[in-house]
């Protein structure tokens, strides 16, 4: 029998209506994720990898379209959900955090009162319970001083204090799975370590679930236990992080490990960089999207996409070049 | 053999008036007397977190801003605003964002001439366009490109528009002002082997300022750590990775993601805590001293003096001159 995934995204596909045309967004993505695991999403600007959980809150920009597949969540599918039904489950049983714990947050509004909002949706506690159940939670998410914080107004916290309040907000209904959307970039580096350090210790603690979207491998290697790794919308190679790390198939993984300078070593090595621009979704057809970029490209990548193949348990790639290997290999 | 000092800053200093409160008004000290110097043809390095006053330094150095005090050496001449014209043909800058950086309203070959036209530093159209096609090349952008507009651009081509821009006085020093952070990782690399290419193709020197410090570590030959407007670190970018001495040069290179399982799992983390203070109510002394392991009551006093503890590498600690 087939175990039932915390969340199973099957071959999910979207859109965004731009003036003339469709333009694909996500071409038919699939992945799963259990309980308490943590699973990276990798990728550059506009490889679709915000879009690609965003979808599972149904937070989708108006022109965004979602032109098919399945999310499902505890076994039930999300995409067929009413407006009611999703906002029961957000914040309730999913939540997420953003980027710039700046624009998240209201300013009118207290921190307190903004944890609160959610408490007062869904849970049947009165103003003193969820009072104390707000200075637990700003307590949990390493928050001094709780009682006198929970009445500050968002100006009054600093970047990292801001996305610990977002953190205790997402927190605040004990959910299964926690969606961050690339939640450090905007800060600095020893902050950063802190807030990831946060993450990890609440992850072993709620026993949640966590969708962590970077474009940082740094970030990937430290916190991870699996990797996708987007391009153009597509998964092109997914793996257990030490199968990503140090066993990558596809050129473009390839390509993103030796493009970012690691500090251990020494400046005469040379980066390696991917050469090109990402493409244009609008012009891509039928082959690689990597086609373009890629040292390795041969004719068959220009005219259709690569099968996806295994290449070990849980460790998988599409690209025309391993699938030669393999051939060659005489697998 | 040692090559000259290119520039040279002594006890830089720039000082920003704020209202605190209704009348009074406090000074937020971005730069606080700092000095350094460059060698021709090097690479120094500056890194520090958000609001320790790199930026402020980089343009300070150029006379974008004008400094409190203190005093900007270039080839050994003191630099006045006067002689400021002349010294823009040989200092440059790259922005960071390479959307903020570049008028939409100008075609890519107006944004490269605009500083051939400001110098005259050509006889005739044809020369002037020849130079732009040139330096077009030079940072890998096809001439297919002349007449078009920056919103037709990717960040990484923005980014090679604002490096030739900066190239086409023919400039010795270029301060680069994070000019990777807002590109992605494929890209950034792209970026960081052009401006090595092009540091040794034509004898550049840059200041190079970033907030990460990987990149900086991979790209400089020195490395200067910034703290709320102070130096506090400053050696070889070898050095400072393997013995880093000042307690927040430790924070900061222990916060760094590495992209390696492995490694990342060996590491030692040491106690990352607390928050870097505003810079308008900053700690007395030593401005580390609130969030330092080793604070004693003596940082609280005064503010310990870079020093070289050994040949070229310097530290303002007490803790560490005191062993």
């Amino acid at each position: 029998m087939e175990k039932t995934h915390l969340l199973e995204v099957r071959d999910l596909k979207v859109s965004f209506a731009s003036k003339k045309t469709e333009v694909p967004a996500i071409q038919g993505i699939s992945y799963y994720l259990d309980e308490g695991e943590v699973l990276g999403i990798v990728g550059e600007s506009g490889s679709g990898k915000s879009v690609s959980s965003h979808c599972i809150l149904k937070l989708l920009p108006e022109n965004g379209k979602i032109q098919g597949g399945q999310i499902l969540f505890e076994g039930k599918d999300l995409l067929p959900m009413n407006a009611k039904q999703i906002a029961d489950i957000r914040g309730n049983k999913i939540s997420m955090i953003f980027q710039d714990p700046m624009t998240s947050l209201d300013p009118l509004f207290t921190v307190g009162h903004q944890i609160e909002e959610s408490l007062k949706k869904h849970t049947n506690l009165n103003k003193k319970q969820r009072e104390e159940r707000i200075i637990k939670l700003l307590d949990l998410v390493g928050i001094n001083q709780p009682e006198k914080r929970m009445k500050q107004y968002p100006h009054e916290f600093s970047g990292g204090m801001r996305q610990r309040a977002m953190i205790a907000m997402a927190l605040s209904l004990g959910p299964k799975l926690l969606i961050a959307d690339e939640p450090t970039t905007a800060l600095d580096v020893t902050i950063q370590a802190q807030i990831i350090e946060l993450l990890k210790r609440l992850k072993d603690e709620l026993h949640m679930a966590i969708i962590f979207i970077t474009h940082d491998l740094g970030v990937v290697s430290d916190i991870c236990d699996k990797i996708i790794v987007m391009y153009a919308g597509e998964i092109i190679e997914s793996g257990k992080k030490r199968q990503i790390f140090y066993d990558s198939r596809h050129p473009y993984t390839e390509g993103l490990l030796n493009s970012v300078p690691k500090i251990e070593q020494s400046r005469q090595e040379k980066l390696v960089p991917i050469e090109g621009n990402p493409p244009d979704m609008q012009l891509l057809g039928s082959e690689c999207p990597f086609s373009h970029r890629c040292g390795y490209a041969m004719n068959i990548c220009a005219r259709q996409k690569p099968p996806k193949l295994t290449v070990e348990e849980g460790h998988e790639v599409s690209c025309w070049k391993y699938y030669r290997e393999r051939m060659e290999s005489g697998e | 053999m040692e090559k000259e000092i290119l520039l040279e800053v002594r006890h830089l200093k720039k000082y920003y008036q704020v209202k605190s409160g209704l009348f009074k008004k406090v000074n937020v000290k971005a730069v606080d007397d700092v000095s350094f110097y460059i060698r021709r043809g090097e690479t120094l390095g500056l890194v520090g977190e958000s609001g320790c006053g790199k930026t402020t330094l980089g343009r300070t150095i150029l006379r974008l801003l004008e400094p409190t005090d203190g005093e900007i050496l270039f080839e050994g001449k003191v630099i006045n605003q006067a002689d400021m014209k002349e010294y823009r043909k040989k200092m440059q800058i790259v922005f960071q964002d390479p959307y903020a950086s570049l008028d939409p309203r100008k075609t890519v070959a107006d944004i490269i001439g605009e500083a051939l036209d400001i110098h005259q530093l050509y006889q005739d159209k044809a020369e002037r366009k020849q130079k732009i096609l040139r330096l077009m090349e030079l940072v890998g952008l096809s001439d297919k490109f002349y007449n078009r507009y920056p919103h037709e651009f990717s960040g990484g081509q923005r980014q090679r528009i604002g490096i030739a821009r900066a190239l086409a006085v023919s400039p010795e020093f270029i301060v680069c002002d994070e000019p990777v952070s807002a590109l992605d990782v494929s890209i950034q690399a792209q970026v960081i082997n052009m401006l090595e290419r092009l540091q040794k193709e034509r004898g550049l020197t840059y200041l190079f300022i970033a907030h990460d410090l990987a990149v900086v570590k991979h790209i400089s030959d020195r490395i200067g750590v910034l703290y709320l407007g102070h130096l506090v670190e400053l050696a070889d970018s070898e050095e400072l990775y393997r013995n880093p001495l000042h307690p927040y040069t430790q924070m900061l290179l222990s916060a760094v993601p590495i992209a390696d399982p492995d490694e990342s799992e060996k590491r030692k983390r040491i106690k990352l805590e607390g928050e870097v203070p505003s810079p308008i109510n900053p700690p007395s002394g030593c401005p580390f001293r609130t969030r330092c392991e080793q604070a004693c009551d003596a940082c609280k006093d005064r503010f310990p003096e870079l020093q070289e503890i050994s040949p070229g590498h310097w530290v303002a600690c007490s803790q560490v001159q005191k062993q």
